[in-house]
């Protein structure tokens, strides 16, 4: 893969994540993660080989059918990427109403869902009022809400405190339990030891086969 | 509301403002206000245009001749215009309204008794079946009457160009005025598109389908186009009154004349939903070919 006419910053990628699996991903900065995480969630596409995404070739999908596919993958990005002018109910509502879900089916989801990651409060603030911690959490809360069957986050837990991120850490293994395939980039070897979850290490561009480490308590 | 209950009524995904959408609201509003007048001019050409035509071809001058027997003969002459079928009216210019017509230029008793003056009969033409100049010829010599007979083909021929021109030109001040608004929508959507990429690319991965961003966009600058289309029309409904009122609804034989009638209005409704009409589908285009270019 590479961005624009520039270098290839991943090569030979061999990735198989099988469904219901839960995985790290773990490597320097600018070792090409992100990169991964991206074409995963189609926000790129390889320059050569092929991607297969819910047994679907991607190359060969038509661009709604990539949306379908796109609707099925939940993704906590490094940056947030919340919609400032909406408020927290609606940034967390977005994946559901940019399918078409009618809004009286979710609404009381969306609110548990809050609950849960402890902004019920905050139903109806705005992104520049919260904190980074707070704003990731709702990243998260928005990624999960649609209950996708892959689940892609970048750096989850790098903005909130260790209780919290324990605490996302057990939504993440609940959605596991429940089917979802996640995949988890993080640079927090403490949280990837303590999982006890097979991780995937890129250097360079190059990921090298799952390990899976010795379980640690934390 | 208590603090556990979102709002009910669901945002826009689009921010509601941008710092590009003011300049562009005026821009646009002003552009319509031009097209407007332009719309207004070009149907007024038109009108004045088929005004001239239909003055000029049914209508021919017929000048008397004779100089002997005049009265006598331009008696005759009328009355054998009038039983011409092709003929629909007659009038005919005698000394006294010949001198009533040169008043205004020579001044009231400064023309001579014995200045001689033409004696001619205008000739209203059946809008039908008009008669042709021949058959006016052909109807007077058998009268025994001396005359010229002028169907207006020299004035007519440059009148119909003129009004040719106008309408071309017209119209081309109206095409290039649409092509201005549609470029400026297309421009300011680049540009709401590169200032909302964050929304853009949110609503693309979250699995929006290209149409549902497109139709972000296409809503607001649909209103958009509404909201400026009307306060365009409105500012060129008012210039056009003002002119009416300056001008006290006189009218001039040559000039357009702008006119508030019904199809006037018309022509200012209409323009405020094609703007939005317009803007509605540039701004879809743009996305849909943004959208396109991502892959």
């Amino acid at each position: 893969m590479r961005y624009a006419h520039g270098p290839d910053v991943l090569h030979n990628i061999n990735l198989n994540l099988a469904p219901g699996s839960f995985h790290f991903l773990t490597g320097p900065s600018g070792a090409g993660k992100s990169s991964l995480l991206k074409l995963i969630y189609l926000a790129q596409h390889s320059s050569r080989g092929e991607m297969r995404l819910f047994g679907q070739d991607v190359r060969a999908c038509s661009r709604n059918q990539k949306s379908l596919l796109r609707r099925r993958v939940g993704v906590v990005f490094q940056e947030f990427r919340l919609l400032d002018h909406l408020s927290v109910f609606e940034n967390i509502a977005l994946p559901l109403r940019a399918s078409g879900i009618k809004r009286d089916t979710y609404e009381e989801d969306v609110v548990e869902l809050l609950s849960w990651v402890g902004l019920g409060d905050a139903i109806n603030a705005y992104p520049r009022t919260l904190s980074g911690g707070e704003k990731q959490r709702v990243a998260i809360a928005r990624a999960v809400v649609a209950k996708p069957e892959l689940l892609i986050a970048d750096e989850p837990t790098g903005n909130v405190d260790p209780d919290m991120a324990i605490r996302l850490m057990r939504l993440f293994v609940e959605l596991n339990r429940l089917g979802s395939t996640v995949l988890i980039a993080s640079h927090d070897l403490q949280l990837v030891r303590a999982s006890g979850a097979p991780v995937l290490t890129i250097n360079d561009g190059r990921l090298s086969a799952p390990k899976t480490p010795r379980k640690r308590a934390r | 509301m208590s603090a556990n209950v979102p709002d009910p009524t669901p945002p826009s995904m689009l921010p509601l403002r941008s710092k590009e959408d003011g300049p562009l609201f005026f821009v646009i509003a002003i552009i319509i206000f031009l097209a407007c007048i332009s719309a207004l001019i070009t149907r007024a050409a038109f009108v004045s245009a088929a005004n001239w035509r239909a003055d000029l071809n049914g209508a021919m001058t017929v000048q008397i001749k004779d100089t002997k027997d005049r009265t006598v003969k331009l008696a005759r002459a009328e009355e054998l215009l009038r039983a011409l079928p092709g003929v629909a009216g007659v009038s005919v210019y005698n000394r006294d309204r010949a001198k009533a017509l040169l008043e205004p230029w020579l001044g009231k008793g400064n023309i001579p008794d014995d200045l001689p003056l033409p004696v001619i009969i205008a000739v209203s033409l059946n809008p039908k079946a008009p008669a042709s100049k021949a058959e006016i010829e052909i109807s007077l010599r058998a009268g025994d009457i001396r005359a010229e007979v002028d169907d207006h083909r020299r004035w007519s021929a440059e009148m119909n160009n003129a009004a040719s021109f106008l309408q071309v030109f017209s119209l081309a001040a109206l095409s290039l005025l649409i092509s201005a608004s549609i470029a400026v929508t297309g421009f300011a959507t680049r540009a709401s598109l590169a200032a909302r990429r964050d929304v853009v690319n949110t609503l693309h991965l979250a699995g929006a389908f290209d149409s549902y961003i497109a139709g972000q966009f296409e809503r607001r600058f649909g209103q958009m186009g509404l909201r400026a289309g009307l306060m365009g029309a409105a500012l060129a409904a008012l210039a056009v009154g003002a002119a009416q009122l300056l001008s006290s609804g006189g009218s001039s034989l040559l000039l357009p004349v702008f006119r508030l009638d019904l199809v006037g209005f018309g022509l200012l409704i209409l323009a405020p939903v094609l703007t939005a009409f317009s803007g509605a589908l540039t701004a879809r285009l743009t996305v849909l070919a943004n959208l396109r270019e991502r892959e």
